[in-house]
């Protein structure tokens, strides 16, 4: 591998931080603990280190639960294969948060379907949708509430951004960016 | 009934549930990869507290700095929960605790808040 090469993509990029390999409950909290005092040092403000951190959570939540490469742990605990980075924009000059994981092609269009209903979705209808969702628990299920790109896009200061790539036909490249 | 006790994690609050004071308390972070699953002792305890109607006041102190969404449905639960029981004549009272530049925990407070409009809510500056 060309680390040269590599270093600087993520310079070019603005990443700051990059995690590549089994996503787990345990290494999410060291992650995100770690990240949170390196943002710490960097003088922005506690609001947009918690959101940082949020958000990571919950992109990093999502690869546990729903990678089509999942591997049970028991006691309903999951480990799957992900990426996540977090970096800041220089044009945009934003914070963002990004994250990939490889999904079935079977589930394209019902994930398809859930984020393009929240992306248009302004602040106050995010809000309102966000409460009228956990209220119902109709998108609840054994490892979560459904709630985790609506707790994006309510923190995010940009419409979320995602694509999905087709690999083979069992496998999808899912990837999701977030701007804070 | 024993009270219950559960230490914190990096990712789970401390839990003090106090049958005899009705005194229930979280404090910490919460946001567990199964929330359900972690909650479930905690949830069963306050449904029996509850039932045995040995106290009928309680109060709720919710002292925690960050959840994830799974713990935000969590929560909704909880206070549903104690709307419940209130309903059935027990005096409740709810504290939400959040430090002055924890923005996100005030707003999540009056989120909440806004939701069980018959508990009595209280949002508290630490």
């Amino acid at each position: 591998m060309n680390m040269l090469a590599f270093k600087e993509l993520l310079e070019k990029e603005g990443v700051l931080f990059s995690f590549s390999g089994t996503v787990s409950q345990s290494i999410l909290s060291s992650v995100a603990e770690t990240l949170e005092k390196e943002l710490q040092t960097t003088g922005i403000t506690f609001v947009l280190i918690q959101n940082i951190f949020a958000v990571f959570t919950e992109q990093m939540q999502n690869i546990m639960s729903y990678s089509q490469e999942r591997i049970s742990m028991g006691n309903n605990a999951f480990e799957s294969p992900g990426i996540c980075t977090v970096g800041y924009d220089r044009e945009k000059k934003h914070f963002f948060v990004s994250s990939a994981n490889v999904m079935h092609p079977e589930d394209e269009s019902k994930l398809r379907e859930k984020l393009d209903k929240i992306i248009p979705m302004k602040k106050d209808e995010l809000k309102e949708y966000y409460k009228v969702l956990r209220r119902s628990g109709k998108e609840k299920h054994g490892r979560g509430a459904g709630l985790g790109f609506l707790e994006m896009a309510k923190k995010s200061v940009m419409p979320l951004e995602y694509a999905i790539t087709h690999l083979d036909k069992e496998r999808s490249f899912f990837e999701i960016k977030t701007y804070l | 009934m024993e009270n219950l006790h559960i230490e914190a994690t990096k990712y789970t609050p401390q839990i003090d549930l106090d049958a005899e004071t009705g005194v229930l308390h979280f404090s910490g972070k919460s946001y567990p990869e199964n929330t359900f699953d972690f909650y479930q002792t905690t949830m069963q305890w306050i449904k029996e507290f509850f039932e045995q109607e040995m106290i009928t006041k309680s109060r709720l102190e919710m002292d925690i700095i960050y959840f994830n969404s799974s713990s935000s449905k969590l929560f909704f639960d909880l206070f549903d929960l104690f709307e419940e029981a209130q309903e059935k004549g027990h005096t409740i009272t709810v504290n939400w605790l959040y430090d002055a530049e924890n923005e996100n925990a005030l707003e999540a407070g009056e989120d909440f808040k806004e939701d069980f409009e018959s508990l009595d809510f209280n949002l508290i500056e630490k």
